[in-house]
């Protein structure tokens, strides 16, 4: 392949000359990375889907560790008679704790939900801001350049 | 200290000295670290590191070893860093208003500013005193002090400046000349940085300013294996806000969606501060791979052309090592990495973002000529950067190792 002469210098005199028989100088400005990254940093998970939040949904009912034991034979019926004894008198608090962390699960669950709106909302209005400044910017060097 | 080598004549002592040795891995320390690595082959390399402690100045000078070279760090303040780019940044607007000539800075100011970048400390010429070394190689402006505070007498250590100040007119300056009187030889790693100095310090002594062409080796396997997953996003422009991590010349990027609504559909990569993002219209990936230099040229490597947002250097290395992979170069005008486009015909220059996006638009609108400047760049950069021994060469003939006559004086 014969080779093509280039000179640097020349294209970019060339590409000057062009800008100043347009009558316009080159853009001195450029929009700014700043909302960029902060685009690209507010990517990530759902709150939601957060594996501690996962970990309080399989975990929160106390009922198979609350059931009486299973166990057959003599040592059955003395782990059935400890069981009864112990829930006569811890029932009411057993009961009041499964209904405690049932609600919790859900408040963090209602609360996981809406910071992840919070922040769908934020990400939008930022991409729409962000949007828009970069049409101002050409619709200035649109009319900058008349 | 002083061993002897294979064939039993004992080798050369040398202290290479610098502001903050391994703080960061940028242009200069680079630089300076590929000069220490020549002089190694022929002499005991020691390095005194002018370090700001802070609060810790009255600590006494610490010895450690960085793997290659013993390292003497010594208390050394740095001045408020705004204060040197204020007068800086005024100097500047002195030359844009016309209100002098190129070339003819301020003495008084100049001097000012090379006076608050210095980084004097009464423990580096202590601890040189004790090195006892045959060479001193002042690098960078922080230690150019040393010249002049250094003892006059027949135990004066051969003294070699590298002031490493790429393009700046201060090498022009008379302050630079007066370091002619105090040196006895200054290295040049740019063909601007050797034309500035001698217009000052040549003009005492020609053969005082001596040009090292500093060799950047680049992995040539980078070509062949591409970073894994940017083969999806097709064409791309590497842009380049920030590399390596800790470099103080790092400065904002440019939004990718924007450069594309400029420049047309073109993938953009663009290695920034902390991160390294891969982007095309709707999709964004975030480089998950170490930012390595290896990394860099593989982006370099499948490139269109390699754009360089960030304020630059007295090497233009990642310009130069873009042009090994034949990838031409969009650069800030009036810059070292800028001379080297235009010497090269292998790429363009711009002083304005506009500027920027234009010449870059070139550059993907010109395939053919696009190739060509990157063929161009690459044929300058492999004779000027890409041969080792002289540059080892040049490097003992600045430490006064071998006469300029010896050896491989005929390139």
């Amino acid at each position: 392949m014969a080779e093509l002469p280039v000179d640097a210098r020349h294209v970019v005199d060339e590409l000057r000359a062009i800008r100043q028989s347009e009558g316009v100088s080159p853009r001195g400005w450029a929009p700014s990375e700043s909302f960029e990254r902060v685009l690209s940093e507010a990517i990530r998970p759902p709150l939601h889907e957060n594996e501690h939040l996962a970990w309080m949904h399989r975990n929160w009912d106390l009922g198979a560790l609350l059931a009486p034991p299973p166990a057959r034979g003599v040592r059955g019926v003395v782990r059935r008679l400890q069981h009864r004894l112990i829930m006569a008198v811890l029932a009411p608090y057993f009961s009041r704790l499964q209904e405690y962390l049932a609600v919790s699960t859900r408040a963090v669950d209602v609360a996981s939900r809406r910071v992840d709106d919070v922040a769908t909302n934020q990400l939008r209005m930022i991409g729409a801001v962000r949007h828009d400044m970069i049409d101002f910017a050409h619709y200035v060097d649109r009319r900058l350049d008349g | 200290m002083g061993e002897r080598s294979a064939d039993g004549t004992r080798r050369r002592r040398a202290a290479v000295v610098m502001a903050e040795w391994g703080a960061h891995s940028g242009e200069v320390p680079s630089a300076v670290r590929a000069v220490a690595g020549a002089l190694a082959l022929s002499h005991d390399v020691a390095v005194v590191s002018l370090d700001d402690r802070g609060d810790l100045r009255s600590l006494p000078p610490r010895l450690s070893e960085d793997g290659i070279f013993p390292v003497h760090s010594v208390a050394a303040a740095a001045c408020e860093a705004r204060l040197p780019a204020i007068l800086t940044t005024a100097l500047a607007l002195g030359a844009v208003r016309g209100s002098r000539r190129a070339g003819t800075l301020p003495d008084l100011a100049t001097r000012r500013l090379i006076g608050m970048q210095s980084r004097h400390s009464p423990e580096a010429l202590e601890r040189l005193d004790k090195l006892a070394p045959e060479v001193v190689v002042l690098a960078g402006v922080e230690s150019l002090w040393i010249a002049e505070a250094l003892p006059v007498g027949p135990d004066r250590p051969r003294v070699v400046a590298l002031p490493l100040l790429g393009t700046d007119e201060r090498l022009a300056s008379d302050a630079m000349a007066t370091l002619a009187e105090v040196a006895d030889a200054i290295g040049a790693v740019s063909p601007a940085e050797e034309r500035l100095l001698r217009e000052s310090a040549g003009r005492r002594d020609p053969t005082l300013v001596k040009r090292l062409h500093v060799a950047f080796p680049v992995n040539g396997q980078a070509s062949h294996s591409r970073l894994a997953g940017i083969a999806s996003f097709g064409r791309y422009l590497l842009v380049i806000s920030g590399w390596p991590e800790g470099d103080p010349s790092a400065v904002a990027g440019m939004p990718h969606d924007y450069l594309r609504s400029v420049l047309g559909p073109v993938s953009v990569a663009e290695v920034r501060k902390g991160r390294w993002l891969v982007s095309e219209e709707g999709r964004h990936f975030e480089v998950p791979w170490a930012p390595s230099r290896m990394n860099l040229w593989r982006l370099m490597a499948g490139a269109v052309a390699t754009v360089d947002l960030r304020r630059q250097g007295p090497v233009g290395r990642e310009a130069v090592e873009s042009l090994a992979f034949g990838t031409p170069v969009v650069v800030p005008a009036g810059s070292v990495a800028a001379e080297l486009a235009a010497a090269s015909n292998g790429g363009l220059w711009y002083e304005a973002p506009g500027e920027l996006l234009d010449q870059a638009g070139w550059l993907l609108a010109h395939e053919a000529e696009r190739l060509a400047m990157g063929r161009a760049g690459r044929e300058l950069v492999v004779r000027e950067h890409g041969d080792t021994d002289r540059f080892v060469h040049e490097c003992e003939e600045l430490a006064g190792a071998v006469s300029p006559a010896q050896g491989t004086g005929e390139r």
